[in-house]
């Protein structure tokens, strides 16, 4: 039967306990109070070691933005923040501190489990930089994992700047131009990434950019004391781009002419590949001969036309990027009415040897293109179930001739 | 059941489910095992001794109530002391300090405690769980560290930084490390046991 005197022990047990709780809080809780605020703002202050305190921001932020500390004597703004890229074991995480200026006075990177190391120097190079992140680069061979990096940095200085905490910067006149390349000349980029190599430089260049799959040039050039961005590609064409992104290519024949001069020394040709490949992809082909004068800035090297069972065709070679970036060697033949009449690749699965994953019959998936025409075509005819680079460089080398035989028809060539 | 068989066949890592929770939680770093195996050690010790000096004075009836009052209540106070005085611990480890308690009920010590014919003997029985508790979590932990982060005890070791597997981070690598450690420790258990 149940004692009360049972009970005696249990209840002792839980008083003793008691007053032995309630002691040591009183004797630890400043000690423990301390830890527990140094430790929330030990990344803060690593970051920004003048700090007084630090105050979290309440509000709603982006996905990408985990907090935002308000420095407690003016000092300026720290933020806590996490990328990924396609090569993200798990988000990074990053810590920097903003000071009033608008500048980045520190930045830590608190977790990084990327499968390649952008060392200890990358997240250095944001500090002194403004919301323009102007001379922040890329590490060569950890380009996504960098440009997610600096996209996130990026998405919070515009929340940030959204909502009245920091100062915006200015952008100089070269970043402006340089973000406009994408649209320029899509051949020197594979998303926002640019895929070029540096030149030397002569008379009116700032920059001179060659594109590693050698569909063209890209310039940073000075008139006056005004900047321009020049494109050339494979086929003698010129455009000039002033900071607002208009086309004045007319009024300045000179940067045109020199920057196609340039293009033209350093060039490649890739006619005699092309001439080699079409004439095998369509055998009894006739007449082929190169054309000039394709207006469109792309993935597209060389363009030629043949006569092939009686009728016009046009070949279009492009090196759009595919695994690892590298330029993948792509042939399109579209018919006189545009649409495709083979399309195929040197090497359809750049290193094959390294993919596992991928499932593809390969003669199936070229007849697929057949009879498109860039009406009808999707990008979904080029998906490979476990090759998405080559699937969107498939994709972007048939969109880029498509867009090239456009040219031509607009052109009379 | 000597001490060391009670300490392998008895431990909650090899044979209770309750028991892989801090596994899972505190074997991503070996600083993190070291802490909670130590924390773990402290408790069991602590318990133990508390749980036969009142052996005497505990009815049956509540004796199941009294010990959990007892864990519960070294744990409150390991945690507090923790804390103040291991902070950096004590963040790595977060709200898993508290699952000492489980664990520390779960490896039923404070029967052994009961049974004990000297406060000596008790502590014995604790300090050798403990032990056990502490070498395998730092074994686990070191194998996950060294495979999933490329460090061990947060230390980077440059020649690992390229072949990290992640998945020995997550929950996934603590069962399968788990599994192969207490497989080993059930070998060993039983070769005891055969001899």
């Amino acid at each position: 039967m149940f004692n009360m005197k049972s009970l005696a022990t249990p209840v002792l047990v839980v008083l003793v306990f008691a007053v032995a709780l309630v002691g040591m809080n009183v004797a630890l809780g400043p000690i423990i109070a301390e830890n527990q605020s140094s430790m929330a703002f030990g990344p803060l202050m690593a970051v920004m070691p003048e700090a007084q305190g630090f105050e979290a921001v309440e509000a709603e932020l982006p996905e990408n933005i985990l907090a935002v500390y308000k420095e407690t004597s003016g000092l300026g703004y720290a933020v806590r923040c996490s990328a990924t890229s396609q090569y993200s074991a798990e988000p990074m995480e990053m810590t920097f501190a903003i000071d009033a200026e608008g500048k980045i006075c520190g930045m830590q990177v608190d977790v990084y489990t990327e499968s390649k190391d952008f060392g200890p120097e990358y997240p250095q190079t944001f500090v002194g930089q403004d919301s323009t992140l102007a001379d922040v680069g890329l590490v060569s061979g950890v380009t996504y994992s960098c440009v997610a990096y600096k996209d996130s940095v990026s998405a919070a200085f515009t929340y940030l700047i959204e909502n009245g905490l920091v100062a915006e910067g200015v952008k100089g006149a070269d970043q402006i131009l340089m973000e406009m390349l994408p649209n320029a000349h899509s051949g020197l980029v594979l998303g926002t990434v640019g895929q070029y190599e540096e030149m030397e430089v002569s008379g009116s260049m700032v920059s001179a950019m060659k594109a590693r799959n050698g569909s063209g040039f890209a310039y940073i050039m000075t008139e006056g004391d005004a900047s321009y961005l020049v494109v050339t590609n494979n086929f003698g064409a010129v455009k000039v781009f002033d900071v607002e992104g208009a086309d004045v290519t007319a009024d300045h024949a000179a940067l045109a002419d020199e920057a196609l001069a340039h293009a033209s020394a350093n060039g490649a040709s890739f006619f005699d590949a092309a001439k080699m490949r079409f004439e095998a992809i369509m055998s009894g082909a006739s007449g082929l001969k190169e054309i000039e004068g394709i207006t469109s800035f792309n993935s597209i090297v060389e363009a030629v036309t043949f006569k092939f069972n009686g009728s016009t065709h046009y070949g279009f070679y492009s090196r759009s990027y595919g695994y690892a970036n590298e330029p993948m060697d792509i042939f399109i033949v579209l018919d006189s009415n545009g649409a495709i009449a083979a399309e195929t690749a040197k090497e359809l699965i750049l290193h094959g040897e390294y993919f596992n994953a991928y499932t593809l019959d390969e003669p199936s998936y070229k007849a697929g293109f057949k009879g498109l025409t860039a009406d009808t075509w999707s990008a979904d005819v080029a998906n490979i179930s476990g090759a998405t680079m080559t699937s969107v460089a498939m994709a972007t080398a048939t969109e880029d001739a498509f867009e090239a035989f456009q040219s031509i028809m607009n052109g009379g060539n | 059941m000597t001490d060391m068989k009670h300490s392998i066949m008895k431990n909650p890592l090899m044979i209770l489910l309750l028991g892989a929770t801090p596994a899972l939680a505190a074997t991503t770093d070996v600083r993190s095992a070291i802490g909670m195996g130590g924390a773990v050690l402290v408790i069991l010790v602590l318990s133990n001794i508390i749980t036969f000096l009142l052996k005497n004075k505990i009815a049956h009836e509540t004796k199941l109530a009294t010990n959990v009052l007892i864990v519960t209540g070294v744990v409150s106070v390991v945690q507090m002391l923790m804390a103040a005085f291991l902070p950096s611990i004590y963040n790595m480890l977060g709200l898993y300090v508290a699952i000492v308690a489980v664990v520390a009920l779960t490896s039923r010590q404070t029967d052994l405690a009961d049974e004990a014919q000297s406060v000596g003997e008790a502590a014995k029985y604790a300090v050798s769980a403990g032990l056990t508790l502490l070498v395998v979590m730092v074994i686990v932990a070191a194998i996950r560290e060294l495979l999933g982060s490329g460090s061990i005890a947060g230390v980077e070791l440059a020649f690992l930084a390229n072949y990290k597997i992640s998945a020995m981070v997550k929950a996934p690598g603590a069962y399968i490390v788990l599994a192969i450690v207490a497989a080993v420790m059930s070998k060993m258990g039983k070769e005891k046991e055969d001899k």
